[in-house]
């Protein structure tokens, strides 16, 4: 009688260890990756702000560069091709992601090309309103860097964790796969960081 | 992307936290940062928002808005939940400067208003080497512009640690009595329990520190 209660009470044990060191995995995982997703959304609406910020300048350059609407015209396309994708970050393939980028880049660059022709306008570099815009611009395009690299920070805390043993016998199991970066941007230039 | 990773993780330190005023360029003399301290302890006492200005030499080629944003992570400035921080940075040799501010502080000060306000101020006072009175003016717009956004943090949080120290002091006090009556020696017991109180006391460091707020890269640079 007594080696069955025994035999009974290393089995209760062993079962409380696995079922609290499984739950303990599985909450982390949870958890790093809701921080990944949370840190996605900021990336998202610093992203959003670049798209507000940029009709405004274009009507402000307009009144001024009469001569550069190519320049013009590429930047508002290149704003309405990206806001055209949208990705859920959690399930993005490496292609989503590229996609998604480029599109970006593409903004940064005709952007890049517009603060180039600006230089030609000396009263348009003169103008209150532009230099404000160009302000918040160059702030925007800081605090992409900064939320980008912070996603990035979130997805490799999560993806060590998930790939590390033995999380990563239970990763597959519980739904958990490794997640995109960020990559360095392929192809187009990044706007450049104004001095003024 | 990954170029800027890496100058973020070899690039230049980030020196210590020792006052709201770390002038590692020592432009300005002990009068001035004793009077730049009292201004931003003030606003502080009366707004919970916490300023902080770094001047260094130089940047040492590092970009003045990744050192900005690596300084505000190291030193948290501005309360956790509020994340109501400022960093004035200044490169002397590189006549360049940051503000960087706090998501909490984003509202009030848009990279716009910030621009308004450095535009003016910096290239005036800082051409002519002015460090003190340029420092002195722009805080005195920011503290100005950001008024009363925020509400200080007393009361309920100062009184539980006044009880927790009191309670402490009492239980401490207790301990050397019991300890002076048992060995026969209760003067000599207490004499030692203030010695000992008095130079833990002065070990002690009532300094500034950030409060565990954080920034995401907003702000406003330039140069003069």
């Amino acid at each position: 009688m007594k080696k069955t209660w025994i035999v009974l009470i290393v089995i209760g044990v062993v079962v409380l260890f696995l079922y609290f060191g499984i739950k303990g995995m599985y909450n982390s995982m949870v958890i790093q990756n809701e921080s990944a997703n949370a840190q996605w959304s900021q990336v998202e609406s610093q992203y959003q702000r670049r798209y507000d910020l940029i009709p405004n300048l274009v009507a402000t350059v307009k009144g001024y560069a009469t001569h550069e609407q190519g320049t013009l015209t590429a930047v508002i396309e290149a704003r309405a091709k990206a806001t055209s994708i949208t990705i859920d970050p959690s399930k993005a393939t490496a292609q989503q992601m590229q996609q998604f980028q480029q599109a970006q880049g593409e903004i940064s660059s005709t952007l890049s090309k517009l603060m180039v022709v600006v230089e030609q306008y000396p009263d348009l570099k003169a103008n209150k309103n532009f230099l404000e815009l160009q302000a918040q611009i160059e702030g925007t395009e800081n605090r992409i860097a900064t939320e980008r690299q912070r996603f990035n920070e979130a997805v490799q805390a999560y993806n060590a964790y998930i790939k590390k043993f033995p999380n990563n016998i239970f990763a597959g199991m519980f739904g958990f796969s490794a997640r995109e970066y960020f990559k360095s941007e392929v192809g187009a230039e990044k706007a450049p960081k104004v001095q003024f | 992307m990954l170029i800027m990773i890496c100058q973020i993780a070899w690039g230049l330190d980030v020196p210590k936290l020792k006052g709201r005023i770390n002038d590692y360029a020592n432009v300005l003399n002990a009068n001035q940062i004793a009077k730049l301290e009292n201004k931003l302890a003030l606003f502080e006492d009366s707004t919970s928002n916490q300023i902080a200005v770094l001047i260094i030499p130089s940047l040492e080629g590092e970009d003045k808005v990744d050192y900005g944003v690596k300084v505000f992570k190291k030193w948290k400035l501005g309360d956790k939940k509020k994340n109501n921080g400022l960093l004035f940075l200044l490169a002397i040799n590189d006549r360049k400067f940051r503000i960087e501010v706090g998501y909490g502080l984003e509202g009030i000060l848009p990279d716009g208003k910030l621009f308004q306000i450095t535009d003016t101020l910096i290239p005036h006072f800082f051409s002519q080497k002015k460090y003190y009175e340029g420092i002195d003016s722009t805080l005195n717009v920011l503290t100005t512009t950001i008024g009363n956004e925020y509400s200080a943090n007393k009361g309920k949080i100062f009184g539980i640690r006044y009880l927790y120290v009191g309670i402490g002091l009492i239980l401490y006090f207790l301990l050397f009595t019991i300890i002076g009556f048992a060995t026969g020696e209760p003067f000599l017991a207490l004499w030692l329990a203030f010695r000992i109180l008095i130079i833990i006391a002065s070990q002690g460091k009532a300094g500034f520190s950030g409060g565990g707020g954080s920034s995401g890269g907003g702000g406003s640079s330039g140069r003069w």
